[in-house]
């Protein structure tokens, strides 16, 4: 009998002892020394990004030179759909990320449901790198900046007729032809320099100029391609590159507007219980590089903070304006987001 | 006559083979929570503001909000017309389809019925893409044709004039899209037709169209209006095809208004979506209501005697090779044109414009893309995994309720009944809304099936249960009771009988059900979009997301390759079903 209380007793520490070793998270080293050497113990990285499958060997190849211990493991994340899914993955429990790229209008929602590691002292660990790349909270890194243009078809647009502002969208010569994507992150960008009543005038006349709404953006890109629509008007610069990369013979053309709007694109966030934690903060801190930078040149979302990036001479070339509310944003994308898509008449409760 | 004695205990069995009806009251409590809970957590959270696992705090703004939408009437009323339209434009091909071949002479009947079950084999997605590319308004390579055609006629267009992205356009793809369900609901009635009453209308001097439109129609109105009834319910939850096609047009439908508010627009509105999907679920059981109550009487209308007859094929001389004609015409819409569509997609490396210039693009590059995937084997091996997991446990919970329902006398076999059909009024896009939502909070989260593909399954059992029982149902009451007795009398248990003998007996029945449920688990769109994960990603998911991101020639060849799968997959039901049908015969 005592026997049997022995072995009980063992298998319930046993079981207690698994429980309790399979719910512990792996600690972040506090100085990059110790991260680099934790991050090379863990041999790999799984990160959630909008990066093209195209570009990854070669992200991977220019990562490995410095970490050459770290191998990156690729989940292609885009729209809203798919990281709304890793957060309901995250409350459920599974974390097949350790490292995501959470959308603007989630941002808040991740904070909330508290499944984000951190806040991390970023700026200690990155002394070099411009503060604006990191959150102020702790939770993000800014890798990428997204951009937003005038996608056309060369072959259906006159020269004449190519916007070359976002008021040309409003123009009744593009009545009922022209795609706005449902997602309206083009708008929300312009807030800081338009303020609301500006904005959402702006939305309610583009709405009224009868737009083909799609939800998709390398949809709409491949349908404009193809002739079915002349014009998208509000595309982000990178799946403009994203098309261009698949199908180099694609006809698509895009028109930089007088005030180019930006948006925090890859804000890294490292996932609490991820396995990898600490070469995820490797990585997330190398993306910041002027290497790392190279990569989202080919993106077509490098920084425009870097020198010597293609998104700052294309800055430089055009003269265009840029609009950049930093993390600001974060306080109030999702409201204006939700004000915008009610103007143009979908769904929303509000709060 | 030699009679059995059966014993005393043996009828106990039979009467009465769950002691204190315990179990049936375990397994009725379960399905209940199966089908009823993932709806009451709907309900609740369309009283919640925020994402269901952390809420913000109760409202009913969400239903204020809801009920003052111009868009949820506009996508109510579209529902409605959509479905309308498209259950007549079904019935329509269906009856005439039916007549055609169960009453007429025409030739090449077995390529007839295998040209109008092959449609199953395409999804509603597929279909929905396949017109999209060929009926886009600019693009669209039969608008294109016609344009063309115009043009010698001196009419010059620069788009149209056909339109997939519209209303009609929906219709157009509802309406064809529902023939075969609606042609297999109403060919056994023109096939079991009493021959008696056409014979009289002739004796009477009635010529062949009269007896037709005055008699034969008239004697087949209850069957064919219990199809239209369930032709207009299904069409009010379709989902793919709306979703392909709809939002382009700006035309939403419920279905789609509800995976758009949850999944697709920013920042995402669970609590709205609720409201929509609790909205829909109650129209559904409304419509539901009304088609039980017309079933409920449709005995009345019985033309099918006791008699051992056949009825009387009628001769249809010259129209006979139009009338196969028919049948090759609708194929060729229905798979087809979409098919070759989707295979010219296939081997581009972006969609463009059947043209002798892009031929010279033309590779297998995609389908190699496909087989070299990393995460490709994982898909596979979910979709295979989920299709078989989904349809043996439907089919088994279907085929013990049905018993319970059927063959013993025990107390509360209605509530079963009712429990099990329930789930055919709830689309799958609210059970999948449903499920999410109770399986992310508390207390079921602690269960850990979110995120898994269990509960991907879970969904489809609910979803196909009504289906599963009422196929069983009739099959069970096919099967004589005195095989059960005999059983019983040897000594056998009820579970013994039921597996050994009931079963096996059933087996036609069963597996026509089991490769009906796995077809559909494979097609079936609304389910795994809402529910898969990273690691449950299914085929459909796969394809709908390059469909979505513009990787057309991806999803494409992805879409090719499920045809390919489906195809076999039909025939082979179709083989049951031919067992079935003789069984019943």
């Amino acid at each position: 009998m005592r026997y049997l209380k022995g072995a009980f007793l063992s298998a319930v520490i046993c079981v207690l002892g698994l429980y309790a070793a399979a719910r512990a998270e792996t600690r972040i080293g506090k100085t990059l020394d110790e991260i680099g050497q934790l991050g090379s113990r863990e041999g790999m990285v799984r990160i959630a990004t909008s990066w093209e499958p195209e570009n990854e060997p070669i992200f991977e190849k220019a990562f490995n030179q410095k970490y050459p211990k770290i191998k990156i493991e690729l989940n292609r994340v885009s729209g809203i759909d798919t990281r709304e899914r890793i957060l309901n993955e995250a409350i459920a429990g599974i974390v097949d990320n350790d490292i995501v790229n959470v959308s603007g209008e989630l941002r808040q929602q991740y904070i909330k449901a508290g499944v984000m590691a951190g806040p991390l002292e970023w700026r200690k660990l990155f002394p070099g790198v411009k503060e604006t790349h990191f959150s102020p909270d702790g939770y993000f890194v800014l890798t990428a900046f997204s951009k937003y243009v005038i996608a056309y078809n060369p072959s259906l647009v006159p020269k004449d007729k190519v916007p070359k502002r976002w008021e040309d969208c409003l123009d009744p010569y593009w009545k009922g032809k022209f795609v706005t994507l449902v997602r309206p992150r083009t708008f929300t960008a312009l807030y800081k320099a338009w303020g609301e009543e500006k904005l959402l005038s702006y939305a309610k006349r583009l709405k009224d100029n009868q737009p083909v709404w799609k939800s998709g953006q390398s949809a709409a890109l491949t349908q404009t391609a193809a002739g079915e629509y002349p014009m998208v008007c509000g595309m982000a610069y990178h799946s403009i590159k994203g098309v261009q990369i698949r199908d180099p013979k694609i006809n698509i053309a895009m028109s930089i507007p007088s005030e180019l709007p930006f948006h925090v694109g890859e804000a890294l966030a490292v996932m609490k219980g991820a396995k990898h934690p600490n070469a995820a903060v490797l990585l997330a801190g190398w993306l910041l590089t002027p290497e790392g930078q190279k990569g989202y040149d080919l993106e077509g979302s490098s920084s425009p903070f870097v020198e010597g990036t293609e998104t700052a001479k294309l800055l430089k070339q055009t003269g265009a304006k840029p609009i950049w509310a930093g993390w600001e944003e974060l306080k109030y994308e999702a409201d204006v987001a939700k004000k915008i898509v009610a103007a143009w008449g979908f769904p929303k409760a509000g709060k | 006559m030699p009679t059995i004695a059966i014993s005393r205990s043996g009828w106990q069995v039979l009467r009465s083979p769950f002691k204190g009806n315990v179990t049936l009251f375990l397994i009725t409590a379960f399905l209940i929570f199966l089908v009823f809970i993932p709806l009451a957590r709907l309900l609740l959270s369309s009283f919640q503001l925020g994402h269901p696992a952390i809420p913000e705090g109760w409202t009913l703004r969400n239903y204020v909000a809801a009920y003052s939408m111009p868009l949820f009437y506009q996508a109510l009323g579209s529902t409605i017309a959509i479905s309308a339209a498209g259950t007549l434009i079904t019935l329509a091909i269906a009856v005439l389809f039916a007549w055609l071949v169960e009453r007429t002479d025409m030739p090449f009947r077995n390529l007839a019925w295998v040209l109008i079950l092959i449609p199953m084999a395409m999804p509603g997605a597929l279909f929905a893409m396949g017109w999209a590319l060929l009926l886009a308004p600019k693009t669209g390579v039969i608008n294109i044709l016609i344009r063309h055609l115009l043009g010698w006629f001196g009419v010059e267009l620069d788009t149209g004039p056909l339109n997939i992205y519209s209303l009609a356009g929906l219709v157009f793809l509802d309406g064809l899209r529902g023939v075969t369900t609606v042609f297999l609901m109403v060919v056994g009635a023109f096939r079991m037709m009493d021959p008696s009453l056409e014979e009289a209308a002739r004796v009477a001097k009635a010529n062949a169209r009269s007896a037709f439109f005055q008699v034969t129609f008239p004697a087949l109105m209850p069957a064919i209006l219990t199809a239209a009834m369930y032709s207009f319910i299904s069409s009010m939850e379709s989902f793919e095809a709306p979703l392909a096609v709809g939002l382009e047009g700006g035309v939403f439908v419920l279905s789609t208004l509800i995976y758009f508010t949850s999944r697709l627009q920013a920042p995402l509105d669970y609590g709205l979506g609720a409201v929509f999907g609790v909205s829909y679920m109650v129209l559904m059981v409304l419509l539901l209501v009304a088609y039980r109550r017309a079933v409920r009487y449709s005995e009345r209308f019985s033309t099918v005697t006791g008699k051992g007859f056949r009825p009387r094929t009628l001769a249809i001389g010259k129209w006979r090779y139009l009338a196969l004609a028919m049948f090759v015409g609708y194929f060729v819409v229905t798979v087809g044109a979409p098919f070759l569509i989707l295979l010219w997609a296939s081997v581009l490396p972006s969609y463009r414009v059947p043209s002798y210039e892009a031929l010279e693009l033309v590779s297998f590059a995609n389908y190699a893309a496909i087989f070299s995937m990393p995460q490709i084997l994982g898909v596979i091996w979910n979709t295979l995994l989920l299709m078989f997991v989904a349809a043996l446990a439907t089919m088994l919970v279907a085929f013990v309720v049905s018993w319970v329902i059927v063959r013993t006398q025990v107390r509360g076999r209605a509530v079963l009944d009712a429990v099990m059909f329930f789930p055919h009024a709830i689309p799958g896009i609210v059970i999948a809304l449903g499920l999410m939502m109770a399986y992310l909070s508390p207390p079921l989260k602690y269960l850990g099936l979110y995120g898994t593909l269990w509960i991907l399954a879970l969904g489809f059992v609910v979803s196909y249960i009504a289906f599963g029982t009422r196929l069983m149902n009739s099959a069970i009451i096919q099967i004589q009771r005195e095989l059960e007795q005999a059983a019983y009398v040897c000594g056998a248990t009820p579970t013994r009988t039921l597996f050994a003998i009931t079963l096996p007996l059933l087996f036609p029945a069963f597996a026509a059900g089991l490769v009906w449920v796995a077809v559909h688990v494979l097609r079936g769109f609304s389910i795994p979009l809402m529910l898969s994960t990273r690691n449950t990603q299914v085929f459909a998911v796969l394809l709908w997301e390059y469909w979505d991101s513009g990787r057309v020639s991806m999803a494409a060849a992805l879409g090719v390759l499920m045809i390919a799968v489906l195809v076999p997959l039909t025939l082979l039901m179709r083989r049951f079903i031919m067992r079935v049908s003789a069984q019943e015969r």
